[in-house]
């Protein structure tokens, strides 16, 4: 049995028996679960402005959270880490801050294949603004193609938006091409690393972007935490997005200094407790030998394909041609099925203990550029093995013999 | 047989077979498309309307297997009736659905859904095609 299992209170207990949806949501971990209780049962205290031991070591263990994060993101410094209530947060964040300097024909960049977490925010933006949205396109298999960036950056590019691996077919999308190519045009690139965070710690100096944006349900951690690191140097000259407490120097009728980075932009109380395990998670996960879990994470997708290709009424939308482990890419596959909708695939796999997704995967433009409404999805994580593969592999024959 | 399993019988499989019968119309009085936007389905109604009696339904639907069974009742019950038939189509749909209440006169052929009952996760599922046309109907009232 997978050793990682035992630190999943419902993976071990197998209320989450076969857990294939951790794309939408990973379980919660152990360490991370501990470290909130602790803190809610002998650290709570409100952060940043208490004078009280117990306030100010509240607040220790809030700025430590935000270093971990900020270790496990590869930033030089915490405070280039600014807590959010996740990705769709932190990138609607950017949209504010950094598009209140847009002008009216400036154009923003975005892939096809988005998450509509990465499309909306900026559609929004384009409208309030009168900025242009520039698509760049997926071929047929949902691969991004970087080749097209070179003629579609234009002297008004203003910001490329890119997700770091798909959360509908695991693609991984050579971000280095891109930021390297915006660079030397001066454009910043903004990396939605939701899906790749829970597979391991990043590293945003190497990956040249200057955003970066993560939720914590999907690495282990607790719901209603995120975080965005964006370059200081950037940060700096930002203005803030949401009014409040906690984010100012001073303030007057005559006028309100805003504070410096990062709690400019961390406006209200935050989720502390939350933050704390967002800390934990990533800590947790530094920890850990990414090798080999990639390595296991690579077999057990290539097994997934395997059973699906077993069958001819399933079609699997697989951007790398993955004889796994050739190119990089995370342990999200997406699959068809000819005379079955994903919803009646869900259900009928749910009722053999499998969770799976099916829908569009908030992805609707990649879902057109597929020529489908919707698809199934299992994704994995560290603590699925070979057990979750079999059960898969039983309630894939089972729902064709009952949507047939 | 897994819980799942008793939605997808016999009768819910052969009606949503026959949701692909129900062609597009052309020159409809109505259309409209009514969206789950939980899950992402769509159906588009056409409904071709001669004074107050329902002439034909069309239209297309993009979801499960219960959307399309539920279009298929729709499609084979209400052409031929006055529109208030769908007035009363959708009180028995909710009905069946909520409490169990057997569907009767026009639309018995609801009573295939009786299973659904116990999936309250998918009983919005049944209803779309319903609230589509009920929505493409509204917007028709009093020009007619
Ligand atoms: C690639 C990607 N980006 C962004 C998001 C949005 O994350 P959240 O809902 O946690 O804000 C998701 C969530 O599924 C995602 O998969």
């Amino acid at each position: 049995m997978n050793s990682f299992r035992n630190l999943f209170p419902a993976i071990a207990s197998g209320r989450a028996r076969t857990y294939l949806d951790n794309a939408a949501m990973t379980q919660i971990a152990k360490p991370v679960t501990d470290r909130m209780a602790e803190f809610e049962a002998d650290g709570r205290s409100n952060v940043k402005r208490g004078i009280y031991p117990l306030a100010t070591r509240a607040n220790d263990a809030f700025e430590a959270a935000r270093a971990s994060v900020a270790a496990f993101m590869g930033a030089k410094d915490k405070d280039e880490v600014i807590f959010t209530s996740g990705a769709t947060a932190a990138i609607n964040l950017v949209a504010h801050a950094y598009g209140a300097g847009l002008k009216s024909g400036d154009e923003i960049m975005v892939g096809e294949g988005e998450h509509h977490a990465n499309i909306v925010p900026w559609q929004m933006l384009c409208e309030r603004k009168g900025l242009e949205l520039v698509v760049l396109p997926v071929d047929g298999d949902g691969h991004l193609q970087i080749e097209k960036m070179v003629d579609l950056i234009s002297d008004r590019t203003r910001l490329i938006a890119v997700t770091h691996g798909s959360n509908v077919t695991g693609a991984v999308t050579d971000v280095r091409i891109i930021t390297s190519m915006a660079r030397k045009r001066g454009i910043p690139v903004l990396i939605d690393g939701a899906q790749r965070a829970g597979h391991g710690p990043v590293d945003v100096a190497s990956i040249g972007c200057d955003f970066y944006v993560l939720s914590g349900h999907k690495m282990f951690g607790p719901t209603g935490i995120g975080a965005l690191w964006a370059r200081s140097e950037l940060l700096q000259d930002l203005p803030p997005f949401l009014g409040g407490g906690e984010m100012i120097t001073r303030v007057s009728f005559d006028g309100t200094e805003f504070a410096p980075p990062p709690h400019r932009f961390e406006a209200g109380t935050p989720p502390v407790t939350q933050a704390i395990g967002l800390g934990a998670a990533a800590d947790w996960l530094r920890g850990l030998e990414w090798a080999e879990i990639t390595t296991a994470e690579r077999e057990l997708t290539q097994s997934l394909l395997d059973v699906l290709n077993q069958h001819k009424r399933i079609a699997v939308w697989d951007p790398m041609g993955v004889a796994a482990g050739k190119v990089p890419r995370l342990p999200i596959l997406s699959f068809t099925v000819e005379g079955a909708h994903p919803h009646d695939i869900c259900e009928v796999m749910g009722g053999e203990g499998v969770a799976l997704r099916g829908g569009h995967h908030c992805a609707q433009p990649l879902m057109s550029a597929f020529g489908v409404d919707a698809t199934t999805r299992a994704s994995l994580a560290l603590y699925n093995d070979e057990t979750d593969i079999e059960a898969f592999d039983k309630a894939i024959t089972r729902m064709l013999k009952v949507l047939s | 047989m897994s819980a799942a399993d008793d939605i997808y019988d016999a009768a819910i499989k052969d009606l949503a077979a026959r949701a692909r019968n129900m062609g597009r119309i052309e020159d409809a009085d109505c259309s409209h498309d009514a969206d789950n936007f939980l899950c992402g389905d769509r159906v588009t109604v056409e409904v071709a309307l001669n004074g107050d009696a329902i002439e034909n339904i069309g239209g297309k639907v993009r979801g499960c297997m219960l959307v399309q069974a539920a279009a298929a009742v729709i499609h084979g019950a209400a052409p031929g009736k006055d529109r208030a038939v769908l007035t009363d189509g959708i009180a028995q749909a909710r009905a069946l659905l909520s409490d169990g209440t057997p569907a009767t006169g026009d639309w018995e052929g609801l009573n295939a859904f009786t299973p659904v009952q116990g999936h309250k996760h998918r009983h919005d599922c049944v209803l779309l095609p319903f609230e589509a046309v009920e929505a493409c109907l509204a917007d028709t009232d009093g020009t007619d």
